[in-house]
């Protein structure tokens, strides 16, 4: 007895590829996308580190929402600028991907020995692109590390 | 909703509903936050029954599960505010053993004193 909802509808298609191949197909299209979506997800974390965002674009009405306000394109790109100059590395903790959205879990380590950064990056991601940023972190210990 | 995604979602349910006897806990569980590191289910629960007294309800936003982790953002709403937070579980044999939460710790603490 199929669980997914989709394989019981897929049963009740006449003349077409028998269920198992459709859901098999589909399966595979959703991994590639997801894939698709960790690349991304992977590109913009290096963005972070080099300031260069060409391999993870965004959408025109790219918003990044963060604890310490929201910043169109043209603001993200600036501070995360002025941030790379600062950086030594970016370090992944942790990714999830799916096709329309990516969780990224890193920390910042910064050149002059200022104390790590932790931080986790919700992506929006729409048609390969990137669509919305949602940051979460402790500003208080941003503003910390940025006076230290 | 099933699975380790499942586990998490009656965790936070519980937590709105103030059932801290249900909460899907190890025993050794370790949180992590911007207030600092909590180890072991009693201290754990004892800290939840502070932070959770003002919320209504645990607005979910996102939610991605990948093999033993899953991570959730969402809005803990209070009469106050709604408080923005990301979470990274770590689950194993349908417990969950560690949480990494990530929020302003600033914003959390004005929240609690306007509470």
């Amino acid at each position: 007895m199929p669980r997914n909802p989709w394989r019981q509808l897929l049963a009740r298609l006449p003349e077409h590829e028998p269920p198992e191949e459709a859901w098999n197909r589909i399966e595979a299209h959703l991994e590639a996308q997801s894939n698709g979506g960790r690349a991304i997800a992977l590109a913009y974390l290096d963005g972070l580190r080099t300031g260069d965002f060409a391999a993870s674009p965004f959408t025109p009405d790219f918003v990044c929402t963060t604890p310490i306000g929201r910043m169109d394109q043209r603001e993200f790109l600036d501070a995360v600028r002025n941030l790379a100059r600062l950086l030594r590395s970016v370090e992944l903790e942790g990714m999830m991907a799916s096709t329309d959205k990516a969780c990224l879990r890193y920390i910042l380590h910064f050149r002059d020995g200022r104390p790590d950064f932790h931080a986790v990056d919700w992506l929006s991601l729409e048609a390969g692109k990137i669509r919305a940023v949602n940051a979460y972190f402790d500003a208080s210990g941003l503003f910390n590390q940025m006076s230290a | 909703m099933a699975g380790n995604s499942g586990i998490v979602k009656r965790y936070l349910d519980a937590l709105v509903a103030k059932e801290f006897e249900t909460l899907p806990l190890a025993e050794d569980i370790v949180h992590v936050s911007p207030f600092g590191t909590v180890k072991g289910r009693k201290p754990f629960v004892e800290a939840c029954k502070l932070v959770v007294s003002e919320t209504k309800e645990i607005a979910i936003l996102d939610l991605l599960e990948e093999g033993d982790s899953v991570s959730v953002r969402y809005e803990a709403v209070t009469p106050v505010r709604r408080m923005p937070i990301t979470e990274w579980y770590t689950l194993k044999d349908g417990l969950i053993t560690r949480i990494d939460a990530y929020f302003d710790g600033a914003a959390a603490s004005a929240s609690a004193s306007a509470a």
